[in-house]
């Protein structure tokens, strides 16, 4: 597949990317783009082992990866690195470190770190309330993903990093404005948040959730039943957030800019993932990141979509089922045509990738290199 | 096939599942059902990007009750904006959320108030059906998170009554909580696809579901199913393509008929299973009798079946 339009340039200039083995060579900083369900994190995972086959020492950070394929992949939840055992009869010459970010083993981490006592961290993990909270703050794990970008950017030990960015990020806020992030990075909200959890080991169960309880009932308060008694301690508490918002992010926007960081969309051939990308591609664009790479993922297998289509009415006539896999032939060749062109009328012109559904792992490594096989050849 | 004549007598319905599966898809499909059948209905999501509207194609919904369809209205909800209408509108404290609560890193905080967004997501669901003025929806349907953050929504309430709070906060999430419990006008379809990895995560996801949410699994439904195999088509990639899908198809979907066999959220009646029929691509905006045919369409085919 090729737009026709003229090659695109990143910001210094120079075409990097005639093969995903090119692009991964020429790479340090694969960040991987995508609405949820697409295959993102998988795509993350068959990269790496594409670096790690060139020889490379890959840090791998997933986020909120199904628990099945961390399992699968024999790794725990962990914001910290863990090197993947990677079979022999792969005759793999680099190596994976991975870290499967999960908001939840991340903020117990903290709490585990911060808590006065090994038993008040206890009572504090076992509370419902502090459970619905470390599993329902969005944001943070994003902040924290970039973080640790910049960390591992950092470190001798790796020479390529492959980001998987959180399902459904269809506001590319944190790729944009991480000066924002800047805060979120020196943990200050993190730990503002769980302070009320940590108050509560500190002045007994009784008090649990003082600070949550003043918060929640400042809400209340603000009904006009009560006096706004609480709300000063709320803006108080708010200064500590502020003021990290004003530390700088400038370090992680060079990053990001840099010539061998490289953007990689995947997508799937339906009308939803279709509009999505094409957010993300337009608003990529806007903030004035390159794109290197669109994978189309779950496509028809080319050989039976040649088929599909070659089917006459009387074919589909005697099978409502070849008719079904006709419409959906049609469908995705008009969608693919769809993003492309918004590719086109964007000046970018990045590296068609596609695998189709039968490649599709069914969780195991072996079936990742499987697909790493397949990448490799385009 | 779907009979979704009992799913649809309830006034609220919270539909769940793995990303990408088609949350979206049977959200608009019982929308259709239920308004073909007479029924005003209001389909809301809670999305950065509109989904439900380009299936019936219309765009840019945003934060308001917007006609898309005959007797069907669609409702993207804005966290930030909600909780302007819930202080605002609800509470009449206008002039004190013009003052404090527009400011903007006021807005951020709301949004990190572990629960708070979930709350009132909640509480404006229980508006629709419960309190708003008549005539009110006689349905409205959640097209709901991914599984994991849903089983959080879920969750929130009880988490909250289970602090040592009061005030009218703790009164209306015990309002919230009580709707939410009664099986007879709540219940959740979660959504699955007959592949190996999404079954297992399936029947990982589910028992912990039924125990921790207040709202009752009301069913399962098996989207995608490949099509029967026919023995006239002709010999080709397509038709070998067709009889592997079947074939693991068939696995995946004893795999889940096998681990629900446990799962028996309400009597003691097996927990139901529909298929939807993989449709090969989903037109936007959808035509329609779109949700008509899907639901009933594996049923037609095994009559087309028998009369040849």
């Amino acid at each position: 597949m090729n737009t026709g339009a003229p090659n695109f340039a990143d910001s210094n200039g120079q075409k990097k990317t005639d093969s995903t083995e090119a692009l991964i060579k020429n790479t340090r900083i694969l960040v991987l783009l995508g609405a949820g369900g697409v295959g993102k994190t998988t795509t993350s995972i068959v990269t790496a082992l594409m670096g790690a086959n060139q020889g490379r020492r890959v840090a791998l950070l997933s986020i909120d990866p199904a628990k099945r394929l961390a399992a699968a992949l024999g790794i725990p939840l962990s914001n910290q690195l863990q090197p993947i055992a990677i079979p022999e009869s792969m005759h793999i010459s680099g190596s994976i470190d991975a870290a499967m970010l999960d908001q939840k083993a991340v903020f117990d981490a903290m709490v585990r770190r911060h808590a006065p006592s090994m038993s008040t961290a206890e009572s504090i993990l076992a509370h419902p309330v502090y459970q619905a909270a470390s599993t329902n703050l969005a944001g943070p794990l994003e902040y924290m993903a970039l973080a640790k970008l910049q960390e591992l950017a950092e470190d001798p030990r790796y020479d390529l990093v492959v980001l998987d960015t959180p399902p459904d990020t269809q506001a590319l806020d944190f790729l944009a404005r991480p000066n924002v992030l800047a805060g979120f990075m020196e943990n200050k909200v993190m730990t503002w948040l769980i302070r009320p959890f940590l108050l509560a080991g500190r002045f007994g169960l009784t008090k649990l959730f003082s600070l949550s309880e003043k918060l929640m009932g400042g809400i209340a308060k603000v009904t006009g039943v009560n006096a706004l008694q609480s709300f000063g301690e709320f803006l108080l508490l708010m200064q500590e957030v502020i003021s990290g918002f004003h530390s700088s992010g400038e370090h992680i926007v060079k990053l990001l800019h840099s010539p061998d960081t490289s953007f990689l969309l995947v997508t799937a051939p339906t009308e939803a993932a279709t509009r999505s990308a094409t957010g993300i591609l337009t608003e990529l664009k806007n903030i004035g990141y390159s794109l290197n790479a669109i994978l189309f993922n779950k496509c028809l297998p080319p050989a039976v979509r040649t088929n599909a289509l070659a089917s006459d009415d009387q074919n589909m006539a005697i099978d409502p089922a070849i008719a079904m896999l006709k419409r959906r032939a049609e469908g995705e060749e008009r969608v693919t045509a769809k993003l492309l062109q918004a590719c086109s009328s964007s000046g970018l012109n990045p590296l068609i990738l596609q695998l189709a559904d039968e490649d599709q792992p069914i969780g195991s490594l072996t079936a990742m290199w499987h697909l790493a096989e397949r990448l490799g050849q385009q | 096939m779907l009979d979704p004549t009992e799913l649809l007598s309830r006034k609220l319905l919270l539909v769940t599942g793995k990303g990408g599966i088609g949350k979206t898809l049977l959200t608009a499909c019982l929308g259709q059902c239920a308004a073909a059948a007479g029924k005003r209905v209001l389909l809301v999501e809670y999305v950065a990007c509109d989904q439900l509207a380009p299936l019936f194609g219309a765009t840019l919904i945003g934060h308001s009750e917007r006609r898309v369809a005959p007797n069907i209205d669609c409702l993207n909800l804005d966290p930030t904006e909600n909780f302007r209408e819930y202080m605002t509108k609800y509470l009449g404290q206008r002039v004190l959320y013009d003052t404090i609560f527009s400011h903007k890193v006021v807005q951020s905080f709301i949004k990190t108030v572990p629960g708070l967004a979930e709350l009132m997501l909640l509480g404006r669901l229980y508006y629709h059906c419960e309190l708003a003025p008549e005539p009110r929806y006689d349905l409205v349907i959640l097209d709901g998170f991914a599984s994991g953050h849903f089983l959080s929504l879920m969750t929130t309430p009880a988490a909250v009554l289970h602090t040592a709070l009061g005030g009218p906060l703790i009164r209306e999430t015990e309002r919230v909580s009580a709707f939410l419990a009664d099986k007879d006008k709540c219940g959740i379809v979660y959504v699955t696809i007959p592949e190996a990895l999404v079954i297992s995560e399936t029947i990982d996801f589910l028992p912990r579901l039924a125990a921790q949410s207040p709202t009752a699994i009301a069913g399962v439904v098996l989207n995608r199913t490949p099509p029967p195999l026919s023995t006239l088509s002709l010999p080709g990639p397509a038709a070998d393509y067709l009889a592997r899908i079947a074939e693991s198809a068939a696995a995946a979907t004893a795999m889940l008929t096998e681990g629900l066999a446990g799962l028996t959220p309400h009597d003691s009646s097996p927990m139901p299973i529909w298929t939807l029929p993989e449709v090969g691509f989903i037109p936007e905006p959808l035509p329609a009798d779109f949700a008509a045919k899907i639901f009933t369409a594996q049923g037609q085919d095994k009559a087309e079946r028998a009369k040849q």
